[in-house]
């Protein structure tokens, strides 16, 4: 077994806390620089520590490149603010409409970057028993995991719903309307098998205690370090005093 | 809590949050202008009510979140939707075709009031993914504003969806074995007839 890193030890509800703060903090400072300049290469850079990179960076590369062109694409040249700096044709490169392309992808770029970061180093389950831990029903914890599992596996399912279906001779390609004419007998057959499963599947969650009133024990067990506890305080804190430093003297200018 | 929440809801969830997944991915297969996302919340809707029916729609953007985050937003649209719908649903919408077109007529607006906010303020007017980005780059280059582009994108691509969603939902349920049926809280209700 591969020894884990760094990212990967930390406790899953801290670096989840963490990521919400900087992203948070990205929102209310509106400041493109924060993101690009010092969130997203350092996040880029705590993937290589922790030895994650590759498939983090082509995680964070197929979430961002079409949505960011698109976002600059309409932000910075098709909604004009202030004045031009560039044009050609229709397109019109503003000053102000370049400053909210920045701030917005800089805004989601955080999220992205950081959340991305969190889902890469953590495994659900143990995020599932950290969040279990601080409160959240059990219930809450089945629905999240059973989904995650569900989902590849009806995949398969209606893949093998649709080639029987193609094999009766109903079309897939074609206009729109044979198209779509083909989504319902792929789709419901799925779900109503799917449906008609469930009673078979409470019996068997129930005869193993499901809904017992009881405390729970868990098997996988988690335990978060003193770093664990204090690091999100000390990234709060930053990120407010980060707010503070931006905003503090704008208020001091009104008065 | 206890009362919403029955093994039986429990485990339907998943399920329609799966179900949410594979229809959006087998709208793009069939390279359909729809994202058809959304008949999983509605099924939870009709059979559980509002309240399961909103936890469905909300988990499932966290979900798609895992593996790219820009979906976790649009959240609020599934929820607002799962709302809508099952609130109707407890009312006995899905039992008759008339009610169900207004169910739809309701998921439809509040699928508007929501996901139009959110594509215009947060994403600077970028919707998910291509397809309606780029009927919206359209509008703004034909010189409407950022607003109007982005609604009229929506009407394009919302429209149909949610009433093909509903209405998936409406015969779905009409076609469960009722035995399976009685078992789900709004369940005995469609099975009376």
């Amino acid at each position: 077994m591969v020894k884990k890193r760094f990212i990967s030890r930390m406790y899953p509800l801290t670096k989840l806390i963490i990521a919400l703060t900087l992203g948070g903090t990205s929102i209310i400072v509106h400041q493109w620089q924060f993101g690009y300049l010092f969130i997203m290469p350092l996040m880029f850079l705590l993937a290589i520590l922790d030895g994650k990179f590759k498939s983090y960076f082509k995680k964070v590369f197929a979430a961002i490149v079409v949505f960011f062109l698109f976002i600059f694409l309409i932000q910075a040249f098709l909604v004009p603010v202030g004045a031009t700096i560039w044009q050609w044709e229709f397109l019109h490169l503003t000053v102000g409409g370049l400053d909210k392309a920045l701030n917005i992808t800089a805004t989601i770029g955080v999220f992205l970057t950081t959340l991305l970061l969190v889902f890469e180093t953590t495994n659900m389950s143990d995020l599932m028993v950290s969040l279990q831990k601080t409160g959240m029903p059990n219930g809450a914890a089945y629905v999240f995991l059973a989904s995650i599992q569900m989902i590849p596996e009806m995949n398969k399912r209606s893949k093998v719903i649709m080639q029987a279906q193609r094999a009766r001779g109903i079309e897939t390609e074609g206009n729109m309307w044979v198209r779509t004419k083909a989504f319902f007998p792929t789709l419901s057959p799925l779900i109503i098998s799917s449906i008609t499963d469930i009673g078979d599947k409470a019996a068997t969650l129930e005869a193993r205690a499901f809904s017992s009133s009881i405390p729970n024990t868990y098997y996988r067990d988690l335990n978060a370090s003193f770093f664990d506890k204090f690091s999100p305080i000390f990234v709060i804190l930053l990120c407010t005093l980060y707010t503070l430093w931006r905003y503090v003297p704008a208020i001091g200018g009104l008065l | 809590m206890k009362k919403h929440f029955t093994t039986m809801v429990l485990i339907l969830i998943p399920i329609a949050i799966a179900v949410n997944v594979i229809g959006g991915q087998l709208a793009s297969i069939l390279k359909l202008p729809m994202y058809l996302d959304m008949i999983g919340t509605i099924l939870v809707a009709a059979l559980a009510g509002p309240i399961p029916a909103m936890v469905a729609g909300g988990v499932t953007n966290l979900i798609l979140g895992i593996t790219s985050p820009t979906w976790i937003p649009y959240a609020i649209v599934q929820i607002a939707c799962g709302a809508v719908a099952g609130y109707a649903a407890q009312k006995g919408a899905f039992k008759s075709f008339k009610w169900t077109a207004l169910t739809a007529l309701g998921v439809w607006a509040a699928a508007l009031l929501t996901a139009v906010p959110i594509t215009t303020i947060l994403f600077g007017g970028i919707a998910g993914g291509g397809g309606g980005s780029v009927i919206t780059a359209f509008f703004l280059t034909t010189g409407q504003g950022l607003w109007q582009s982005v609604t009229t994108s929506a009407l394009i691509t919302e429209t149909l969806d949610k009433f093909i969603s509903t209405f998936i939902v409406f015969f779905i349920v009409k076609s469960i074995p009722v035995s399976t049926l009685v078992k789900f809280p709004l369940g005995p209700m469609y099975a009376e007839e």
